[in-house]
């Protein structure tokens, strides 16, 4: 199995460029005063784990060198000074390899250093031609500045520039069509995909090590077991992986709750936990994984677990569950209001508040699941998308308003004429394909007047397979990408909405929720659409265009 | 839960440790990992006093002393069973090994570290 090293690459550079600074500074310190022995054994030492770094990350001429200078060091304790001038030569070889690891390139071939490292140790002479290295003379003397800390309201402002950019992008892009000329087309284009990548620098600078928040919970979980008289030891687990500071910021509250409520009921008390055969420390660990396009979260204590059977049965008292719910079901229960209601709470021992923190982990677009094993161990698992703040969406007119509609959902766009629309039962449909599929319309919904032409009317088809609805609008306008902005609560609790865009004018539109429009269908009609048989009218007149 | 102790002072390397482990989903399935990390022997005993470790991955030469992996295993060959600890240097200085022998280490890894052998090697002291 080879071993992924690059992604350790990071924590190399800076390693290794400490061990050198190291090196140089002793033996500086060991031609002072050559009877300290202490400054030989730091440079030995030096030498030696950098020989074993560099061979770990395949950095093989390194590797080398460090081994040649660990036999000039062998060879001749007493007499560092003699061949000092050569051990500098090897370290600032060193070190302008590093910097070129640094930048991306690949090492320089030391044959020329390690042979005059060789013929010193065989003549115990000086090779006294050539003496000064040429790589390293041009781009060591003076060490680049790598980091800076910067203040979080100056990379905002860079954020909110990016983001009007954008923007300021979408109205060129409507100026571009009305021109349409292919020079400026080219431009414009150029301009977009160079905007893309700045926005995507820019996003990078916000990234913090999921650390911050994690470092804060040790002391958090220290006071609350002394508290309760509880021993809890903290584990944490890839607290190196980099978030948006924005969402960090906003899961750091549900951690807090979680670890907090871990504390609180899951891990038992001293005497608990010895009567149980435990240890009498308990453990809460903290885990994060960085996926592809999503970071997940772990929560795990080894303390009582949940106690889903008592849940189930105050659930099903409550009548909120029937007898036969499943285990999905069950867990639902846990993150559902229910568990914060007086009744439960002192029996779940856990649910305060679990409700508030789902709600908050789907507000950033994220998931939460609970697993848990009686009186071994209770996991909470977070997965939350990387970043949120770029989405496709197509622009639709309904009434006077605009908004715009997540293209990931949609599954195609049709025209069709009046008589298309037909009513199954007690609702409205429309004929694609030879299958019929409800329709909302917008207008009726966001109870504004709608205009439209009802030779052409456009309808978006969001979902797939069997699960589709319509969405009845009045004009198509055109698709683009949005800077996705959070919305107030009041328009939160509405339920249609998943956030707002900015557009080129400066006008704020409204994101519709295509999942729950979705998901929520019944809801919203009050019909219960997909137990029911539709009537499939194969002949059903009507020309439809699909244009998308 | 197994309890992993690593003694290093390279971050690097212990992060490269903890990502070899972390990384072998056939060993993952057998054993759920929890680990601690010192990067040298003061702050290793403190670990080794309050947490029964199931295996200890040391490194021989550190920031204090070139044996300093060595002397913390006199240290705690008292209260820890040495039968745990998988020893990991790129030192192969004959003095060395015989002195682990006499304190009873029979498992050595030598740097650069090949992950089948680390895997085996933990694999060997969990089991």
């Amino acid at each position: 199995m080879p071993i992924e090293v690059n992604k350790h690459k990071d924590t190399f550079l800076s390693e290794a460029k400490n061990y050198i600074s190291l090196m140089n500074q002793s033996l500086v310190e060991l031609e002072k005063f050559p009877k300290q022995t202490q400054h030989f054994q730091s440079i030995f030492r030096a030498v030696h784990t950098l020989k074993s770094l560099s061979a770990s990350m395949n950095y093989h001429y390194s590797e080398t060198v460090c081994h040649a200078i660990e036999d000039l060091l062998v060879l001749n304790r007493e007499n560092v000074i003699d061949y000092a001038d050569l051990l500098f030569e090897s370290f600032d070889y060193l070190s302008a390899n590093l910097q070129l690891l640094t930048t991306g390139e690949i090492e320089v071939d030391p044959t020329e250093l390690i042979h005059k490292i060789k013929s010193y140790l065989q003549t115990n002479q000086f090779i006294t031609k050539n003496v000064k290295s040429t790589i390293a003379k041009d781009i060591l003397p003076i060490q680049k500045i790598q980091t800076i800390d910067v203040k979080i309201d100056r990379i905002d402002t860079l954020v909110r520039l990016a983001e009007e950019l954008l923007i300021k992008r979408m109205k060129l892009n409507v100026l571009r069509e009305k021109i349409d000329n292919a020079e400026l087309n080219k431009a414009v284009e150029k301009l977009g995909r160079l905007l893309t990548e700045l926005q995507y620098h820019v996003m990078q600078l916000r990234l913090v090590k999921i650390d911050f928040i994690f470092d804060r919970f040790i002391r958090t979980i220290r006071d609350l077991a002394k508290q309760l008289g509880k021993k809890i030891n903290l584990v944490t687990e890839g607290g190196n992986i980099e978030l948006d500071r924005q969402l960090i910021d906003e899961i750091g509250e549900s951690l807090s709750h979680l670890i907090r409520n871990a504390v609180d009921h899951g891990i038992e008390s001293v005497k608990d936990r010895v009567k149980k055969g435990k240890t009498a420390e308990g453990t809460i660990c903290l885990r994060a994984i960085r996926n592809k396009e999503t970071v997940s979260i772990e929560v795990t204590d080894d303390g009582a677990g949940i106690d889903f059977v008592t849940l189930k049965n105050l659930a099903i008292k409550s009548e909120i569950l029937s007898p036969e719910a499943s285990n999905q079901e069950i867990h639902d229960v846990l993150f559902s209001q229910l568990s914060t209601s007086k009744t439960v709470t002192p029996l779940s021992g856990r649910g305060l508040g679990l409700s508030i923190v789902k709600q908050k982990i789907e507000s950033v677009g994220g998931t939460i699941r609970v697993e848990s094993i009686a009186n071994e161990r209770t996991s909470f698992f977070i997965e939350i998308p990387l970043t949120l703040a770029i989405i496709q969406a197509l622009f639709v007119n309904v009434g006077s308003e605009l908004y715009a509609i997540p293209i990931d959902l949609i599954e195609r766009l049709v025209v069709v004429t009046r008589s298309d629309f037909k009513k199954v039962l007690n609702y409205e449909a429309i004929l694609h394909d030879g299958v019929d599929i409800p329709i909302l319309r917008l207008g009726s919904i966001f109870n504004c007047k709608a205009n439209v032409d009802y030779t052409r009317n456009p309808v978006v088809i969001i979902g797939k397979g069997t699960k589709r609805v319509g969405l009845v609008v009045d004009t198509l306008i055109a698709t683009q990408e949005v800077v996705v902005k959070p919305i107030s609560r009041i328009i939160k609790n509405s339920k249609f909405f998943s956030g707002a865009a900015l557009i080129g004018s400066g006008q704020m539109i409204l994101i519709l929720d295509t999942s729950y429009l979705l998901h929520s269908m019944s809801e919203i009609l009050g019909v219960n659409f997909y137990d029911q048989e539709s009537i499939h009218v194969n002949n059903h007149g009507g020309k439809q265009n699909a244009i998308f | 839960m197994k309890k992993i102790l690593i003694v290093d002072d390279s971050a690097f390397m212990r992060k490269l440790l903890k990502d070899i482990l972390m990384t072998d989903t056939v060993f993952l399935k057998k054993h759920t990992l929890t680990f601690y990390e010192a990067s040298g022997k003061k702050e290793a005993f403190q670990h080794v006093k309050k947490i029964a470790f199931d295996a200890i991955l040391l490194d021989i030469v550190m920031v204090e002393s070139e044996t300093e992996g060595i002397e913390f295993v006199e240290e705690i060959r008292d209260i820890f069973d040495v039968n745990k600890i998988i020893m990991i240097s790129s030192v192969s200085q004959p003095v060395l090994y015989d002195k682990c022998d006499q304190l009873g280490i029979t498992r050595y890894l030598n740097k650069p570290l090949v992950a089948k052998n680390i895997i085996e090697s933990v694999s060997q002291v969990l089991a």
